[in-house]
């Protein structure tokens, strides 16, 4: 993996620059908006949720791409990804934020509704910067492991001599419209069992990013000596 | 609002509360006791964790959350309150411990007319309001089904008093604490008393609380602590004791906190626990679920139940609704199942909960895996998170309140009466399916308007500047510790590396962080009960 120097530079000198940045933004809102009446114009807010929506955009991609860079160690990868979501988070609030701003002005009803909607913005902004600052700090510490772990399991039909593939036909709630077999790792890798071996597997699932739930799952296993591939399988496994 | 939960609550509230004090560097040993409640409170103490229980509070007052029928704002009560209610050994002092808590009410408003004809006695003040009732919480009413017998809410009192022992033990106890004489032990002589019920009174109760208390002074993990109380008092009662916590997980792309239990006992079926285990029961046992009820229609178009579940310890006062599906299912080897998830239509819903998902799984724990032989295991998950609440303040609502601990709930005394009564409950009814349900796990929450956070204009300038410097300082410290950094980072590697930099340096990066911090978490409100 890359040297934890280097990637804790590369987070700061983004997350720097979007601070910078957003709050600078910000303060020359605030500063026209505290000065003089009528000296902050509707283009200026405008202006101002262009800026923000580039510096968020900008910056969040580049935070990510970093865990691209950083593979295959995944605890500095559960960092990016915390600082990713504070990102799309951001994003998702500037979005609407600027939609229901846009939408405003088409309908003429904007009026003075445009400092409402720079507060909002440049609020968004600084918040999840700083968020994404204590993503940095807190570190992968206080994220959970999700990858779980389930077996041994034995084959069944399979003979020391004999070569078996396992592959996972399925992995759901049941009733659930979801199959997510393809995050079932089994050991050994690609769940071939090599002639000479034990028959014996075991298999792991990455839980980042799916419900909680008992899945039901489905192992097929082939077995070159022509034995009906009924496997030692749990009915459910509980993520 | 004074009950059992709410004052177990303001226990930990008051760990909490000790948690902050050492923070700002009061009392003998702030390090020391930042340290222990880390460990025996793991995700606590930290940055942006420390002042979860202010959170709640603030949390309570959210519009959606406060109910709509209340007057005033909510209030957490005291310490002293707490302890007030936990000692009352009948459900009728407790319930007038309650009224006397509620006050007079608020002062009525004023009439905008004279009233037609003087009122008896000449004066023109309004009537007085009349008293306001507290709930018929079955703990405050006399034969109900509850029973503090092994009740899971008194044993984590216990913990809490254990753990402020050892804050107390090491001089961290803030003043407004330390004028409760012997508070640590008055909680727990309450808790066990009342955990024990019958079979532990008298001068073995007291020897078993003088000796958890002795222990407490040298307590340095939560498993010494459940070895230890496993032997004095028994396996549930440490069990029950310990609070989970939770753990921070990805969900689509949100962070939410995931609670995990894994309970056992042999005296209970799977059989047993099934006769209990539709949510439509849960109130039935489990202080926390104010009413949980079918939803119309009663099941979605693919076999799901819909189900509304109202969550809070006291709902006349604060609570949450969240419309949720279920399945009931077979695990086909003796055990049986709930699989929930937020339902794709909120209907009815407080619009608070944005991630809601999870497992509640049965299964015999017997040398024939037989469902009705005595032997049950008991694991569950929940995966949660709430629109606008730490990590730190959701797990709290799980793991102190019980949102995510229905497996002590079915387990305690009150659950065990249920069974053994002749209440009709709802049979638990495996799940028909026809197709397949299109559930994705993540809701959306009904938000609020976007709020300026405090002192916004001003803070401005400031936080960029502390934000930079922060980074900075974080960069060089997180480079030259890339080997702590990649095991998670404590305070005490803080602490280490920054020494490097001198006092003046880290003294600048928490006063960083925390101007930083204020941004980003609700801020403390003063309360009239602090």
């Amino acid at each position: 993996m890359d040297d934890p120097t280097a990637i804790a530079t590369r987070y700061a000198t983004i997350t720097r620059k979007m601070v910078h940045d957003a709050t600078q933004v910000a303060i020359d809102a605030f500063n026209k908006i505290n000065g003089s009446s009528g000296k902050y114009k509707g283009k200026d807010a405008i202006k101002a949720m262009t800026q923000l929506a580039d510096i968020a955009i900008t910056g969040g991609a580049e935070l990510a791409r970093i865990p691209l860079q950083i593979q295959p160690d995944n605890r500095p990868m559960l960092v990016a990804d915390e600082v990713a979501s504070v990102v799309q988070t951001a994003l998702t609030d500037v979005a609407e934020i600027a939609g229901d701003a846009a939408e405003k002005i088409d309908k003429g009803k904007f009026k003075d509704k445009w400092v409402d909607s720079a507060i909002m913005l440049t609020s968004v902004a600084v918040l999840r910067t700083a968020e994404a600052a204590e993503a940095i700090i807190a570190g992968p510490g206080v994220l959970a492991d999700p990858v779980m772990e389930f077996g041994p399991y034995t084959v069944p039909g399979g003979g020391l001599a004999d070569e078996v593939v396992l592959k996972a036909e399925k992995l759901a709630r049941p009733g659930v419209d979801e199959n997510i077999a393809g995050l079932v790792n089994f050991t050994p890798a690609g769940g071939v069992l090599k002639a000479g071996t034990p028959k014996a597997f075991s298999f792991t699932i990455n839980t980042a990013g799916i419900a909680s739930g008992m899945f039901q799952v489905e192992i097929s296993a082939s077995i070159n000596n022509g034995a009906p591939s009924t496997l030692a399988q749990p009915n459910f496994v509980n993520l | 609002m004074l009950n059992l939960l709410q004052s177990q609550l303001s226990f930990f509230g008051a760990i909490d509360e000790a948690v902050l004090y050492a923070k700002d560097g009061h009392g003998d040993d702030p390090d020391a006791v930042l340290r222990i409640v880390g460990t025996l409170l793991p995700n606590t103490t930290g940055f942006g964790q420390a002042g979860w229980y202010h959170e709640l509070l603030d949390f309570a007052n959210r519009a959606g959350v406060r109910s709509p029928g209340l007057r005033g704002p909510v209030t957490f009560p005291t310490v002293e309150q707490s302890l007030q209610y936990l000692q009352a050994e009948t459900a009728e002092e407790r319930m007038r411990l309650a009224t006397a808590a509620l006050g007079p009410g608020p002062t009525p408003q004023p009439r905008t007319e004279p009233p037609s004809e003087p009122p008896p006695g000449g004066t023109n003040e309004p009537p007085p309001e009349p008293p306001r009732a507290p709930a018929a919480l079955p703990e405050r009413v006399a034969d109900s089904q509850y029973t503090s017998y092994h009740d899971p809410v008194l044993a984590r009192s216990a913990y809490a008093a254990m753990v402020l022992a050892r804050i107390d033990d090491l001089g961290g106890m803030p003043p407004n604490l330390t004028v409760i004489p012997d508070l640590p032990a008055q909680i727990m002589l309450a808790a066990v008393g009342s955990w024990g019920g019958n079979t532990l009174t008298g001068p073995a109760l007291n020897q078993i609380v003088s000796e958890l208390l002795d222990e407490a002074k040298r307590v340095e993990s939560r498993q010494q602590w459940h070895s230890f109380a496993a032997k004095k008092v028994n396996q549930q009662f440490a069990d029950q004791s310990l609070p989970c916590f939770g753990t921070l997980e990805l969900l689509g792309d949100q962070y939410c906190s995931t609670l995990y239990t894994n309970t056992t006992d042999d005296s209970l079926s799977v059989d047993d626990i099934e006769k209990i285990l539709d949510p439509k029961n849960w109130k039935l046992y489990a202080k926390f679920f104010c009413d949980v009820e079918a939803q119309n229609p009663a099941d979605t178009a693919h076999g799901w139940a819909r189900i509304l579940e109202t969550i809070g310890p006291e709902c006349a006062e604060w609570r949450m609704k969240t419309a949720l599906v279920f399945f009931y299912g077979s695990d086909g080897n003796g055990g049986i199942f709930l699989n929930y998830d937020l339902d794709p239509h909120r209907q009815h819903d407080s619009g608070m909960v944005e991630v809601d998902n999870g497992y509640i799984w049965i299964t015999p724990k017997n040398a024939t895996n037989d469902p009705s032989q005595t032997g049950v295991r008991i694991r569950t998950s929940k995966r949660e998170r709430v629109q606008g609440l730490s990590p730190t303040a959701t797990a709290a609502l799980g793991c102190l309140l019980g949102w995510g601990t229905y497996a002590n709930d079915m387990l305690s005394g009150t659950a065990s009466m249920v069974i053994t009564s002749s209440i009709v409950t709802e049979p638990f009814v495996l799940t028909v399916l026809s197709g397949k349900q299109k559930l994705s796990g993540v809701g959306k929450a009904v938000k609020g308007p976007a709020q300026l956070p405090p002192d916004f204009g001003h803070a401005m300038g400031d936080v960029r500047n502390l934000l930079t410097h922060h980074i900075e300082r974080s960069q060089k410290l997180a480079a030259k510790a890339g080997d702590r950094w990649l095991a998670g980072m404590t305070r005490d590697d803080v602490k280490e590396i920054t020494k490097e930099f001198g006092k003046h340096l880290e003294k600048f990066a928490v006063e960083a962080y925390k101007t930083a911090e204020s941004n980003v978490k609700p801020q403390v409100t003063p309360t009239n009960n602090e």
